[in-house]
């Protein structure tokens, strides 16, 4: 088997005073579609956090490509992000720039194309993302929530990153959106071989498209896996999560199929 | 699921562009991935011939490929044809071939915004300054029919809030405005003492120290940094509320932002701002005494002797009065600028740079009619 993408070892992470995670273990393999789930505040996206290199662990390690991110030079930094996109989930646009300025903004920090490549791929992005050609010249508070996430989406594409962190997609979205999200991330993952780390609390994104899921709680991985076998899981926390009305329904809808 | 990147060792090599021109064929070798594809895109751009028949594109020795890359093929497809040759790909593995559709089927233009020109833009702007006015002017009468059953019943004053202002704008800002007002002080005994040495008028410094501190420079410098400090804190803080919401959501609950927001920091400035000059009116004195002491030879109590017989008491009661008109003019500029941010975190920076600016630019204004009025009108 191929080499983790990503590798964590005894990491531990505070905010404040509290400890969030305590000797956590996780690897994430290649190409994998890899869902974090986990109760409200058990740090899942403090976990996202560490691993897109915002968040400095206390201790531990996290490897990414087989790269220890512990000690980086300033270079190599600039060089792991290059390699990964990170969507927010609030989609953290720049409020100033239009959409498509938004998604051209880091090709034109990391590259020395001219404007005219830079606009083209950034269009392709958009279209990628789903985005009609109206919605590249508005402004982020001109857009509406779907629109907001697609070109996040769409911007955290832009570099043709290896490793896609999302925060939270399909969250505010109406079913029919989040189902569409969900696809689209999947399409874009087959696509551009993407390996795809996901929060979400969405029960339908955790059944349907996680190929992995890495249940977090009590500071530490408590189970992974795909849903079926986390829903047969023995640690209650697990089987509490999953077994709520809910997760049971998307799960049922899931075995029907 | 298709995996387009290789291992890692194959993507250090250089995207490469080899031109067979005898052959008609065009060879892409190594990496084209986003990082490095500015040496061929340079090479599309420029080393193009002009020809004609049919080319071949070969992608076999490309190592890796990604979305960007796909655009630069495409790229360089639409340059042989518009060159006059027709363009077929070769080596094209099934997984890439959804990359480069992708790539070849790019949106059709982006409608552009309308560009207003140079006569319309300054057409905005005078309207807009215009109408500016009267905006800041319905700003003020929501503010004042939103405040005054509050102002009228003082038990349904929010003073929790009026006491964190308070604190903020004026307890933080002491040790500030007093230091700066001692220098002031300081500076002002140097350069006037050295004058009035030669006549050996010295201590008629007392005379002018405590006419341009008490009158002018105590209220007009408090209110200076006080502008540059609070005024600009408040259009920053009701700038990022309108942005996250926090406004709509007061709105939304039946609490107008006026009541909850700006008076209580209109209040406290009116009552911090002329405490503030008294403070600053005594430093400034300390330091201009300090010098008349040490270098022209007024002592202290000669000093404190004079100044009551020297200076009027009008002259201090004077400078005390512009100080709560001066607040008004700061505390409701830079809450004003604060809401007429809606959308952009820029603007946050815009409205607080115009607030300052404004703030201090009225309070001049204000001082230079009130020097008119007080002066030549009522012969204060």
């Amino acid at each position: 088997m191929a080499a983790p993408a990503i590798r964590i070892r005894n990491l531990v992470t505070r905010l404040g005073d509290r400890t969030v995670h305590n000797e956590l273990n996780l690897d994430i393999q290649t190409g994998c579609l890899t869902a974090i789930a986990g109760s409200s505040g058990s740090g899942k996206t403090v976990l996202l956090r560490a691993m897109a290199l915002l968040l400095p662990p206390v201790a531990g390690t996290i490897e990414l490509f087989g790269q220890s991110t512990t000690t980086l030079s300033r270079s190599a930094e600039r060089g792991l992000r290059g390699r990964m996109g990170v969507m927010f989930q609030h989609g953290a646009l720049f409020t100033g720039m239009t959409v498509l300025d938004n998604v051209a903004f880091p090709l034109l920090e990391h590259t020395a194309l001219p404007r005219s490549a830079v606009y083209e791929i950034a269009r392709i992005k958009l279209r990628l993302a789903g985005l009609a050609p109206e919605a590249a010249t508005l402004y982020p508070s001109e857009l509406s929530g779907g629109m907001t996430k697609r070109a996040a989406l769409a911007r955290s594409l832009a570099l043709d990153p290896e490793l896609l962190f999302l925060d939270e997609p399909t969250a505010g979205l109406d079913p029919v959106g989040a189902t569409a999200f969900d696809e689209l991330i999947v399409h874009l993952r087959d696509l551009l071989g993407l390996t795809v780390i996901l929060v979400t609390h969405d029960p339908v994104s955790l059944w349907e498209i996680a190929d992995e899921i890495a249940f977090i709680g009590e500071g530490r991985v408590l189970a992974s896996g795909p849903a079926r076998t986390l829903a047969q899981s023995a640690e209650p926390a697990v089987r509490c999560y999953f077994g709520g009305t809910r997760m049971q329904r998307a799960g049922a809808s899931w075995d029907q199929e | 699921m298709h995996v387009i990147r290789e291992t890692l060792a194959t993507t250090e090599s250089e995207p490469r562009l080899s031109w067979r021109i005898a052959q008609r064929r065009v060879v892409c070798s190594g990496n084209w991935s986003v990082a490095r594809l500015a040496a061929v895109e340079r090479q599309i751009r420029r080393n193009v011939p002009m020809t004609s028949g049919e080319w071949r594109i070969n992608l076999g020795e490309i190592s890796t490929l990604d979305t960007a890359g796909a655009v630069m093929v495409q790229r360089l497809c639409r340059r042989l044809r518009a060159a006059g040759a027709s363009v077929q790909l070769e080596g094209v593995s099934a997984e890439r071939h959804a990359v480069l559709k992708l790539a070849a089927s790019e949106m059709g233009m982006v409608p552009r915004r309308p560009r207003s020109n140079p006569l319309e833009r300054l057409g905005r702007r005078i309207t807009s300054g215009c109408l500016g006015i009267i905006e800041y002017l319905a700003f003020i009468g929501r503010l004042t029919a939103d405040s005054l059953p509050r102002v009228l019943r003082p038990h349904r004053l929010r003073w929790h809030e009026i006491a964190v202002e308070l604190e903020r704008a004026g307890v933080m800002a002491i040790p500030i405005i007093g230091l700066l007002a001692f220098l002031i002080g300081i500076v002002m005994a140097y350069q006037s003492g050295n004058i009035l040495e030669n006549y050996g008028a010295n201590v008629f410094l007392v005379d002018l120290l405590g006419v341009i501190i008490l009158r002018e420079m105590g209220p007009l410098m408090t209110s200076v940094i006080v502008a540059g400090r609070t005024g600009a804190s408040y259009t920053a803080q009701i700038g990022t509320m309108q942005l996250t919401e926090e406004i709509d959501a007061l709105r939304a609950m039946g609490v107008t932002p006026f009541e909850m927001l700006v008076l209580p920091k209109f209040l406290a400035l009116l009552i911090a701002l002329p405490l503030l000059t008294v403070w600053a009116d005594a430093m400034g004195l300390l330091g201009g005494m300090l010098v008349s002491d040490l270098l022209y030879g007024v002592d202290f109590e000669v000093f404190l002797q004079r100044l009551p017989t020297a200076v009027p008491a009008d002259m201090f009661w004077v400078g005390i009065a512009k100080a709560p008109v001066f607040a008004a003019l700061i505390a409701s500029i830079g809450c004003y600028q604060g809401f007429r941010v809606r959308h952009s975190a820029d603007e946050v920076g815009r409205y607080t740079t115009i607030s300052v600016v404004q703030g201090i630019f009225w309070v001049i204004v204000a001082d230079a009619v009130f020097s008119i009025v007080l002066f030549s009108w009522l012969g204060l």
